[in-house]
């Protein structure tokens, strides 16, 4: 038995007296008595306080980052796109003034530029050039009145992105669209019936040369009236007609022209600048070049920001009146739109929002289960002293301000502490990630910390909030125990009425036992004896108790099964993005002979050998050289094999069209053909061996991963239910006139023919009616992630049309497979050394290839900035998520330490009875075990449906941006947690019994809890 | 033949300077029937020696032997059989399980034991308690001299070889106390029981057949009455 240090307990008095007396040395004495309990219960009060801390500052972190990060995309898009909000063009400069009316005070920053017209490049230009270059003059900013905050850092809209040279300054200068650099402007018909290109230059365009424009308007055909902007895109409408014999043929109808040409003008070249989507081709000249047209007019292109609108709507309803004269339409910065809230929808956005709404919710019951869960414990243990109090003549209203002081002192401490970390923490994250997210959002915006004094309000009021719906309950009660308890030396216990039932049913004294006597009523006393009865009992008796109890064990799984979820969906978005292998240089290798034949390529034959001399090259990596040859050709699978419902997702969403596969199993496929080292890598990393790891035995990996990203969503599909155990790979010997392909409505593949004046091509037949031979190919392992030795991202491989297969190179070579493969891609890869110079390993290997001489030509990409960009990107992700996860994890423990271990403190005299009375140490270890597995049990059930709800919450959420996210329980995460949560549910109960043991059996039960 | 002897029982909490020597080699024997009453002033020792001979705490030396067998040569777990088969505890704050009812309270050593329920002691035992229609009322909704009673009622179930009583009346009014008192001689008297209480009450002092004043941890008087 332990030892009671009578020497110990009586300095600790004096030190709690000291705490309370320093903290409050006046004061009513309410405060002292709650300042006194708290100090005296200093586990309890440290626990509740961090709690407090904890889940205030989470709040306050994710307050914080989500604004942070709202700024920095919001600057993005003003870095971008500029500040405006709405932009239209203008024939009659009285159409600014009517603006300057109609907006009134909302009219926040304007700039203007002019259309100065298009002209027509020759046939031959056009080819590469596009068939307008448009003119346009730099934008000027004009009648502004700049007061939106921070709106003056970025441009109205935005001056084009300079490449070489500079922007044009007065009359006569022009910067050009950068992929005009080195082009000579020659004259000649122009794409436009009756229009002659009207740019020449004297010859290969550069600094300084000299460039003769004449421009004119661009206007619709059918409107002629109505000129279109200069720099849009030519506007041809096509049409497809699909003849009787399934041949298409298209057509196309120009459906503008150019009138009003100019006359010719001649234009020094000062500079080179980068086409943007939204200007199109464009040269600029300065805003004091004279009208280039015949009329001499230009059409103005206003651009405008507003403050003090509330909506999208507003703003349409001014652009309405204000042109609804011309009947001209006007266009929107609608991603600056959205983010300045003024606009909804886009997705990606609503998902990014509901799931960090589903967050905050996760974080706030979180923190009322934890806080509310220690002022219950906090005041039930103190039952007795509120019940002398009141026998003292304290008002109920006096006894529910002692716990509302309580929360007060708790809430002065923790919620100050908690928005310092919160803040703190996230200063630090953004710190440690400012490189990762910069890159993330892109274009150099710098990101860090930016505070609004909302959120810590926020922050501060959901804490305040939390804290005072957890003092509520308590408080009442408190003010409810009677002067009557106090005296009486009872335990607060009330039988609950169904054991008020039971007892109401028992007559006589045996009543309570069993037939024979030897052991209490009941179901639990028979199964599990006396410790069973016991803890059936407790449970039964204390129903609301251990209802709190398992509550806090059930919000404690769902809290960590978040956290799990969190890192799922956050890891599993970040795998969309995955396009990086582990390589730092990717070589491109082309050979000016083109052949589609597999065998004539010694770029593809002699991968080993040529991997082999990349490895060689000084400063080369150990084991990171490695080869692949792309290839492709027609497969079998066992329908089976496939899993059609993944097709049918494919077909519905991916933007390359229908799924190269008919369903009997007959489809095209990319081979990826790999050299001896990264075939053993590869059988290594999916726990390949013998035959399977061996590179001269024929086999493959089916890569079981196809994306169905688009504009608008992500997503992923697996092809194969995994179940065929080969892959028959067609060998066809066909004509120069023939491959093997989907017929034209995609519902069977097979043999396709070029009619011989090439006009026409006809399906022959289907695959399975053409009696192919074929190879037989096992395949050794299904895997959606060829992991980190393949040299290229999964995300980059899912990006296929068909089936896609590993295998290893020199298997294929030699054998009857090589001719059923065409060759397109031939890439080797190899990472630096540590400490390598870069460029001296990218010239060894240059070097390498020349001396090799069978390789015509090999291109060197240094990947080594974008992987770091990569990584980046991956770390800053995972702080954010590790962080969050860390805190959850803290709040959980907590809980469920302050759930069990006061609950089980709280009886330290009814268990010292019990051992008193002859109850032996197992028998008591037994009880308290079948206690806690009854909390643990119900915790698990109640932890399952709240995680179900959380993920059900995250599932929708991310539904409207992911295509293929399949609503899934995480039985992993939810066996995780409920893991650590019996592992604290057991330390905490083995610290309660190890503190009721320490107090003296003879202590405890003398004790008399005030 | 004495069927409780304390022989040479020495108890010290803490160590060092901060060591406190509660028992001081005390030492002496209880007949069976005997009334005992200890007394001393607080802080003397007395609780501590009830509860070594109840077998809740052992002692740094010396020994307690009951029906002439060593009580702390059991392990803990023996220790717990004994406390519930040999020893009958009274304690002045009752100590009932809060969540069992009054029989359950008083049968819990003998389910302990995992032994029947003995249904004419137990019904005896109520009558004589007073307890009669409170069987299956759970502590809280009784007054403190029927927990009191209870708290009996379990140390006479199992018809111990000794009964021991700290201050059992300490916390109840003098009709109460009365009446608690009333019941331990009855036991004494009627069942033989032998009966060792802590007490500061004098009136109950007087009527023990024998007073033991415990003074610093010693035997300051042991006296018979006559």
């Amino acid at each position: 038995m332990a030892k009671h240090f009578k020497g110990e307990k009586d300095a600790r008095g004096e030190k709690d007296r000291a705490l309370a007396a320093a903290v409050a040395p006046r004061g009513n004495v309410f405060t002292r008595f709650t300042l006194r309990s708290l100090a005296a219960n200093r586990v309890r009060t440290t626990v509740t306080i961090v709690g407090v801390a904890l889940a205030t500052g989470l709040l306050m972190a994710v307050l914080a980052s989500v604004t942070s990060l709202h700024a920095a995309i919001v600057n993005y898009m003003r870095s971008t796109d500029g500040v405006w909000q709405e932009s239209f063009d203008y024939t009659d400069d009285a159409t600014l003034g009517n603006l300057r009316t109609l907006a009134g005070d909302h009219l926040d920053r304007l700039a203007t530029r002019r259309d100065l017209g298009a002209v027509a490049l020759s046939e031959e230009n056009a080819e590469y050039a596009g068939t307008y270059l448009g003119i346009y003059d730099l934008p000027v900013e004009s009648m502004s009145t700049p007061r939106a905050a921070g709106d003056t850092d970025y441009a109205v809209y935005p001056a084009p992105e300079l490449d070489e040279g500079r922007l044009p300054e007065k009359p006569g200068e022009i910067a050009l669209p950068a992929y005009l650099r080195g082009e000579t402007l020659v004259s000649g018909a122009s794409q436009i019936t009756g229009v002659d290109g009207g740019a020449t230059s004297a010859g290969e365009l550069e600094i300084g040369s000299e460039v003769t424009l004449a421009a004119g308007r661009r206007v619709w055909v059918s409107e002629p009236e109505t000129p279109i902007r200069s720099g849009a895109l030519f506007q041809v409408e096509y049409s497809y007609e699909t003849g009787e014999d399934g041949s298409i043929n298209e057509g196309e109808t120009v459906l503008e022209t150019l009138t009003d040409v100019g006359e010719a003008r001649t234009y020094t070249v000062v500079g080179f600048v980068n086409t943007s989507y939204s200007d199109g081709n464009v040269a600029y000249v300065s805003p004091d070049e004279p009208a280039m047209t015949a009329s001499e007019g230009a059409v103005g292109n206003a651009f405008f920001s507003t403050t003090g609108y509330a909506s999208k709507d507003e703003l349409d309803q001014l652009m309405v009146r204000l042109l609804s004269d011309s009947g001209q339409g006007w266009s929107t910065n609608s991603s600056l739109l959205m983010y300045q809230g003024l606009d909804t929808g886009r997705q990606i956005t609503t998902s990014l929002v509901l799931f960090a709404g589903v967050l905050a919710a996760v974080i706030v019951v979180a923190a009322v289960s934890l806080i509310s869960n220690a002022f219950r414990i906090s005041i039930s243990e103190r039952t007795r002293q509120f019940g002398l109090l009141a026998s003292l003549g304290a008002s109920r209203r006096q006894l529910r301000r002692t716990v509302y002081v309580e929360a007060g002192i708790i809430g002065l401490i923790g919620i100050p502490i908690g928005v310092a970390l919160g803040i703190g923490g996230a200063a630090a994250a953004f710190a440690l990630t400012a490189e990762g997210w910069s890159m993330i959002v892109g274009n150099g915006v710098t990101v860090g910390l930016v505070l609004r004094p909302l959120d810590a309000v926020a922050a501060i009021a959901l804490g305040a909030l939390a804290l005072l719906v957890s003092a509520l309950v308590p408080a009442v009660r408190a003010s409810r125990v009677s002067a009557v308890d106090a005296i009486r030396q009872t335990q607060d216990v009330r039988p609950s009425k169904r054991l008020r039932r039971v007892f109401r049913r028992r007559r006589t004294a045996m009543d309570d036992f069993s037939a024979d006597g030897r052991r209490p009523r009941g179901l639990a006393a028979r199964l599990g004896g006396m410790p069973a009865f016991l803890a059936r009992r407790t449970l039964a008796v204390s129903a609301g108790k251990s209802r709190a109890a398992a509550m806090a064990l059930a919000v404690s799984v769902a809290l960590l099964v978040t956290a799990g979820l969190v890192s799922d969906y956050l890891s599993g978005m970040t795998s969309y993005i995955d396009y990086g292998g582990g390589a730092d240089m990717q070589m491109w290798v082309s050979m000016s002979e083109t052949s589609s034949e597999l065998a004539d390529s010694p770029a593809a034959v002699n991968v080993n050998d040529i991997t082999t001399d990349i490895a060689k090259v000084s400063g080369v990596k150990e084991g990171s050289a490695s080869g692949l040859v792309r290839t492709y050709g027609s497969v079998h699978v066992d329908p089976a094999g496939v899993s059609w419902d993944a097709v049918d997702a494919y077909d519905a969403s991916s933007p390359y069209g229908g799924f190269q596969m008919d369903r009997e199993g007959y489809g095209s496929a990319d081979f990826y053909l790999a050299d001896d080292a990264t075939w053993r890598a590869l059988a290594a990393d999916l726990g390949l061996s013998g035959d399977a790891a061996d590179p001269e035995h024929v086999s493959c990996v089916a890569f079981n991963r196809v994306s169905t990203t688009n504009e608008s969503t992500y997503g992923t599909v697996e092809p194969f239910t995994g179940s065929a155990e080969t892959i028959d790979v067609l060998l066809a010997d066909l004509a120069d006139n023939q491959w093997l392909g989907m017929n034209d409505d995609g519902s069977a593949y097979g043999l396709r023919e070029r009619n011989e004046d090439a006009s026409e091509v006809t399906f022959v037949s289907p695959a399975s009616e053409l009696g192919l031979k074929t190879v037989s190919v096992p395949v050794v392992a299904y895997t959606d992630d060829l992991g980190e030795s393949f040299p290229i991202g999964s995300a980059l491989m899912a990006e296929a049309t068909g089936l896609t297969l590993v295998m290893p190179a020199s298997a294929v070579f030699g054998s009857e497979l090589e001719g059923a493969m065409s060759t397109s891609i031939i890439q080797y890869f190899a990472s630096f050394a540590e400490g390598a110079d870069e460029n001296a390993v990218i010239e060894g290997i240059q070097e390498t290839f020349g001396a090799r001489g069978d390789i015509d030509t090999v291109t060197i990409n240094n990947l080594r900035e974008s992987l770091r960009e990569y990584n980046a990107m991956i770390f800053t992700v995972n702080v954010f998520l590790y962080c969050f996860i860390a805190i959850t994890m803290a709040i959980a423990v907590a809980n469920v330490f302050n759930t069990i271990a006061s609950g089980l403190m709280l009886r330290t005299r009814e268990f010292a009875t019990l051992q008193s009375v002859g109850m032996g140490h197992r028998s008591f270890r037994r009880m308290i075990f079948l206690e806690c597995a009854d909390f643990a049990v119900k915790g698990l059930v109640g932890g399952v449906v709240l995680a179900a709800l959380v993920n059900w919450g995250f599932f929708s959420a991310l539904s409207s941006s992911i295509s293929t996210l399949a609503f899934e329980m995480p039985w992993g995460h939810v066996a995780l947690a409920f893991a650590v949560v019996v592992v604290v549910l057991a330390v905490s109960a083995a610290y309660a019994l190890h503190k009721t043991h320490a107090m003296n059996l003879v202590e405890a039960l003398r004790a008399d809890a005030l | 033949m004495d069927i409780l002897r304390v022989d040479h029982l020495t108890k010290t909490y803490g160590t060092g300077d901060t060591a406190v020597r509660a028992l001081d080699d005390v030492s002496f024997g209880v007949a069976a029937g005997e009334f005992v009453a200890i007394i001393g002033s607080s802080g003397s020792g007395k609780s501590t020696l009830l509860h070594m001979i109840g077998g809740v705490d052992r002692p740094t030396s010396g020994t307690v032997y009951l029906n002439g067998e060593d009580v702390f040569e059991r392990s803990d777990e023996q220790l717990a059989v004994f406390r519930r088969r040999e020893v009958g505890l009274v304690y002045q704050f009752y100590n009932l399980v809060p969540v069992l009812d009054v029989v359950e309270n008083m049968c819990l050593p003998v389910l302990m034991d995992g032994r029947a329920v003995n249904e004419r002691r137990l019904t005896g035992l109520i009558r004589t308690l007073g307890l009669s229609g409170r069987e299956h009322h759970l502590p809280n909704q009784l007054s403190g001299g029927q927990q009191q009673r209870v708290a009996i009622g379990r140390a006479l179930m199992n018809a111990p070889a000794v009964v021991l009583a700290d201050e059992p009346t300490g916390n109840l009014d003098s009709k109460n106390s009365a009446e608690i008192m009333a019941l331990l001689r009855k036991s004494n008297r009627e069942l033989g029981q032998t009966l060792i209480v802590i007490t500061h009450d004098e009136d109950i002092a007087l009527s023990a057949d024998r007073v033991i004043a415990l003074e610093d941890g010693r035997v300051a008087s042991d006296t018979r009455a006559r």
